[in-house]
């Protein structure tokens, strides 16, 4: 019970930091929609690699999203130091610190995947409109992205996620609860 | 014959300074008794905060030994002391510490989260301290709506939600102008005697300790010159 409840709570911490939380919200969604794209197009249907440009991209966005999770973590951490070292004073341990901390980690990942997979429903029923109202029919294919890969990409993002949970495990670790008395 | 809460054995504690050891405890030795409202006072530097700590579980003594409520606690691990510190330990700190993105109630109710306790047990613990402090009405504001008496307030019904066999403060007036600092130390003897909760309060101000402290406990140099 209380491992859901750290989990809710976490997503409520999250969204609170308004600010913050909307602005890796938007860079993750821009993130998986881009990474999206180039997995769609450095892959066959048969999930066989194309080696070129699409397939760089994708790398370059993965290691994006590797960049943002670190420092993501590393925000977080440094932002909420007092308030870690307080609640070990108060009797939190450091598992129960590291539920809080990756559910806010992983809370801008889910947040953005629903925005990015918004944002395509709704672009592919536009789409879908506009060439019906034109020309009355479909084209083969009218869609930016197929769903596939945005589903892959949000597995790989999650993947890398959990390097952002390392490094905020190792730095909660660090983290002692005298610290709460001392003036940061 | 009253229960000794908390005790201390030849406690030495040193801190590194810039390479330099400062002896910040030497020779402690100190019991307070369940349901005693001890004050520690001291010139600054003196290891009123580090005996504090010492006797809280917050710091480990280099040498010695402390009890709290029976149990060793200087060798104790970090879980066995988190573990203690959920169960009988209640903290509040001269910055009220609260956390800024969580409403007053959510703050109260911050301790419990990692109990298997139902959000409403919960919730119904948090709401009878907040009355205890009398913040009931301005439960759902976030700590920069509320003044630093209000905080320090929020901050005592976070300390006491668990019910806590004793409770540590570190100048917890430190931060307050003088009527909100009477009204806080006012509040704290309330639970003392509602609760029988264990107060230890670590202050410089001799105005609070002439009126408080039934156990005055004066420091000079990391050594307790007198304990009456």
């Amino acid at each position: 019970m209380s491992f859901f409840r750290l989990i809710a709570k976490a997503f409520l911490l999250a969204t609170r930091s308004r600010k913050r939380f909307l602005m890796f919200t938007a860079v993750y969604a821009v993130i998986i929609a881009l990474t999206s794209y180039f997995v769609g197009q450095a892959f066959t249907v048969n999930m066989i690699p194309i080696v070129g440009l699409p397939f760089l991209y994708m790398w370059i966005m993965i290691g994006g999203a590797i960049g943002m999770t670190l420092l993501y973590a590393n925000i977080i951490i440094n932002y909420r130091k007092t308030e870690i070292a307080t609640i070990k004073c108060l009797g939190w341990t450091s598992n129960h610190i590291r539920i809080l901390i990756s559910g806010e980690i992983f809370a801008v990942t889910l947040v953005a995947f629903v925005v990015v997979i918004e944002i395509f429903i709704h672009s592919t029923a536009l789409l879908a409109f506009y060439y019906i109202a034109k020309q009355g029919t479909l084209p083969v294919s009218i869609v930016l992205v197929t769903p596939w890969p945005i589903f892959l990409t949000f597995g790989i993002v999650l993947g890398v996620q959990i390097l952002g949970v390392l490094l905020a495990n190792y730095k909660i670790l660090l983290i002692r609860p005298i610290q709460a008395l001392q003036k940061m | 014959m009253p229960d000794i809460m908390l005790k201390a054995e030849n406690v030495n504690k040193d801190h590194k300074r810039s390479g330099e050891i400062i002896r910040a405890l030497i020779n402690i030795n100190l019991e307070i008794n369940a349901a005693e409202v001890a004050v520690i006072q001291g010139p600054t530097g003196c290891g009123k905060t580090t005996l504090l700590n010492v006797l809280s579980g917050l710091d480990m003594p280099d040498d010695g030994k402390v009890f709290l409520d029976g149990e060793n606690i200087s060798r104790a691990t970090e879980t066995r002391l988190s573990t203690i510190r959920r169960q009988k330990v209640g903290f509040v700190f001269q910055d009220f510490n609260l956390i800024d993105t969580l409403t007053a109630i959510e703050n109260v109710e911050a301790l419990l989260w990692p109990e298997s306790l139902s959000a409403k047990d919960i919730e119904k613990r948090a709401l009878a301290a907040l009355r205890d402090v009398d913040m009931l009405d301005r439960k759902d504001h976030f700590p920069r709506q509320l003044s630093g008496g209000e905080k320090q307030r929020v901050a005592v019904a976070r300390a006491i939600i668990h019910q806590p066999r004793v409770l540590f403060a570190d100048e917890p007036t430190g931060d307050l102008d003088p009527e909100s600092g009477t009204k806080l130390m006012e509040l704290l003897v309330k639970l003392n005697k509602d609760y029988k909760t264990t107060i230890v309060i670590v202050t410089h101000d001799e105005g609070i300790a002439n009126k408080y402290g039934k156990k005055r406990i004066y420091m000079e140099k990391g050594a307790i010159t007198s304990d009456e």
